[in-house]
């Protein structure tokens, strides 16, 4: 008996057989399906993640603020604030984008920025390079973005660090608010880096169930120089941490339950396998 | 033998190059997907792996298959539009393809790498080995890599796109490839290693990415390559051989019929090197043009490996024995060997 291939072809089976239930009732896939666009429509906000539909987004500046719309390759394009929503027009480029808006209230300058993802050809420019951009006099900076395909999760440490006018701001304040409620704070260390872990702070959450849901938070700080001061704030989705649904524990049980199979399979069966030494 | 010309051990060398480069080149080249350098690499380098230079060409099929091509035909979009990146991907892996054809599995793929590396691990404890499957094992387990591919690459994330597969199928392959397990092991990420609970397809999904993981393991102690033999790059790599222009060439002489050690030798039990006595071009679907065959051929020139018309490498009596004296010496060399050279030892004084 020829154990070796008959095992590869009951892995094979598994995976049809799974398949196969789910193809086989259309209905189970459809509902699915009507499931995953709706979760989709609960969370569609303006984030980081890779969305094919960009929301308008949310500005807390007056319409009276100039905003501009950073494209990959540096370029910029001029937006338009509406009853504090902008929206973003098409780009036909690939990559992140940047929203830059900008407000001067007598001494006070603010800015709100807002990092997006678009769809469209390739831009054959590097996401750092529209990060690392000077683009506000007070900036801060994701260390790095959420890659493509990524995004913010709760229960997990991301950096930022702060620049004032291209140079990093070392020992200073940063704050990070959600909107389920929690504030954290912290210094920036002498790289002007600040790194937080994202606050586990979603309600009703039940352990073994994918839960979509994502909710905003910004990150913001303040700088002053004689009578002038900055204000800039940078705003973002998080999610929640796939932990909850995905468990390592039970994945390294499962692979060592592997491990030891073969080890068995092979041990009993190299006399009778099609296995020669 | 100098180890210097021994092609196991220059091969050896590139393949830990390209493991460290694929799986933690990031550094170098960049941490975005954007700063990658083909996206389309001929071999199992995950993306999921932040810290690695390069990723797969079977993730970008996937997502395309699955966001371009499905969803426009659902839509009833432009399918030509949505077929274009497939097109662009398609081209950029043919381009490399073109320059090493199917030795990116056994020169450069990290979980070729890593496989062969457990191998040795395991000839070091002195695990009772499986030089060759028999081929009639072999023949049945040649399907199943047409199917992973043909399935898992492309037909799943396509009947996601149109909605008539659960979402979650839309990176089928992804989700039970090794390569991801192994590769953001390697960074130090476990998050990869999971059963995931959000529905029954993840939780099948991800129980036999684990299982399959494990057995890997297990197997690759005593048999070589044994995820290989069902890999969809070794198939896809099978569709467009005739394109490289490195290739594995036969000068059959009336000897091969007898002697077989070139079989012997192959990782992938591929036993046609022997016994195909007509053809010049013996880069077999299966064949990673690694170039054991080669260095274990006898016989002066019987088989080469050539680059377009160029023999890079090619079969010699005096390299042979000498390799084959290094074979022996390294194979003796294990654990178990050891233990019982030092058994006797003790043993004899008392004789």
């Amino acid at each position: 008996m020829n154990v070796l291939p008959n095992i590869l072809f009951l892995f094979g089976s598994l995976l049809c057989l799974n398949s196969i239930l789910v193809l086989a009732t259309p209905a189970m896939a459809a509902q699915e399906k009507r499931d995953h666009l709706a979760e989709m429509a609960k969370i569609e906000k303006p984030t980081m993640m890779h969305h094919h539909v960009a929301k308008p987004i949310l500005v807390p500046l007056d319409d009276s603020a100039t905003a501009v719309l950073w494209k990959p390759d540096l370029s910029t394009l001029p937006l338009t604030i509406t009853s504090g929503e902008i929206k973003l027009p098409k780009t036909g480029v690939d990559n992140y984008h940047v929203v830059v808006a900008k407000q001067q209230i007598d001494n006070l300058k603010k800015t709100f920025i807002h990092y997006i993802y678009r769809h469209g050809k390739p831009s054959g420019h590097s996401t750092s390079k529209v990060a690392l951009a000077n683009k506000a006099e007070l900036e801060i900076i994701p260390d790095p973005i959420p890659r493509e395909h990524d995004r913010y999760y709760s229960m997990q440490g991301w950096s930022f660090i702060v620049h004032f006018q291209g140079q990093p701001l070392s020992s200073h304040p940063v704050e990070l608010k959600t909107e389920n409620g929690s504030l954290l704070q912290q210094n920036t260390d002498n790289r002007g880096k600040v790194t937080f872990v994202l606050p586990d702070d979603f309600p009703n959450v039940t352990p073994g169930k994918r839960d979509k849901r994502s909710a905003a938070m910004t990150i913001s700080t303040q700088h002053q120089s004689g009578s002038q001061q900055w204000q800039t704030q940078l705003a973002s989705d998080y999610s929640i941490n796939e932990s909850y649904w995905r468990s390592t524990n039970w994945g390294i049980i499962t692979m060592i339950i592997g491990l030891i199979f073969g080890g068995v399979f092979i041990r009993l069966n190299k006399a009778k396998t099609g296995i020669k030494k | 033998m100098n180890y210097l010309t021994n092609l196991s051990v220059i091969r050896k060398i590139v393949q830990i190059l390209a493991f460290i480069f694929f799986v933690y080149g990031g550094a170098v080249t960049g941490y975005y997907l954007s700063d990658k350098i083909t996206s389309a690499l001929p071999a199992l380098s995950c993306a999921y792996d932040k810290q690695g230079s390069d990723f797969c060409v079977l993730i970008p099929f996937q997502h395309q298959m699955h966001h371009r091509l499905g969803e426009a035909i659902a839509s009833g979009g432009n399918i030509m539009m949505a077929l274009l990146p497939t097109i662009i991907t398609l081209a950029t892996f043919l381009i490399l393809f073109v320059i090493l054809n199917k030795a990116f599995c056994g020169w450069i793929c990290p979980l070729g790498t890593f496989q062969e590396f457990l191998h040795m691990i395991g000839q070091k404890l002195g695990l009772q080995r499986k030089e060759s499957l028999e081929h009639n094992v072999v023949k049945k387990i040649r399907p199943i890599k047409w199917f992973v591919l043909v399935l898992l690459v492309f037909t799943f994330p396509l009947l996601a796109g149109l909605g008539y597969a659960n979402h979650d199928l839309g990176d089928s392959f992804c989700r039970i490839c090794p390569s991801r397990i192994l590769t953001t092991l390697a960074v130090g990420d476990t998050t990869q290693l999971h059963v995931d609970t959000a529905n029954t397809t993840t939780i099948v999904l991800s129980i036999f990415a684990d299982l399959m993981f494990g057995l890997m393991l297990a197997f690759a102690l005593t048999i070589r390559q044994p995820f290989c033999r069902i890999c969809p790059l070794l198939a896809l790599h099978a569709v467009f051989k005739k394109l490289g222009l490195l290739r594995l060439v036969k000068n059959a002489v009336p000897r091969c019929d007898k002697c077989g050690l070139c079989a012997k030798a192959c990782p992938m039990d591929i036993k046609e090197i022997h016994t195909d006595m007509t053809s010049k071009d013996i880069t077999f679907d299966d064949c990673t043009l690694c170039g054991r065959c080669v260095e274990f051929c006898p016989d002066k020139n019987v088989l080469q490996l050539k680059y377009a018309t160029i023999p890079i490498f090619s079969a010699n009596p005096q390299y042979f024995k000498k390799r084959k004296k290094a074979q022996t010496l390294w194979e003796k060399a294990n654990l178990v060997a050891y233990f019982r050279e030092k058994k006797q030892h003790k043993q004899e004084p008392k004789n």
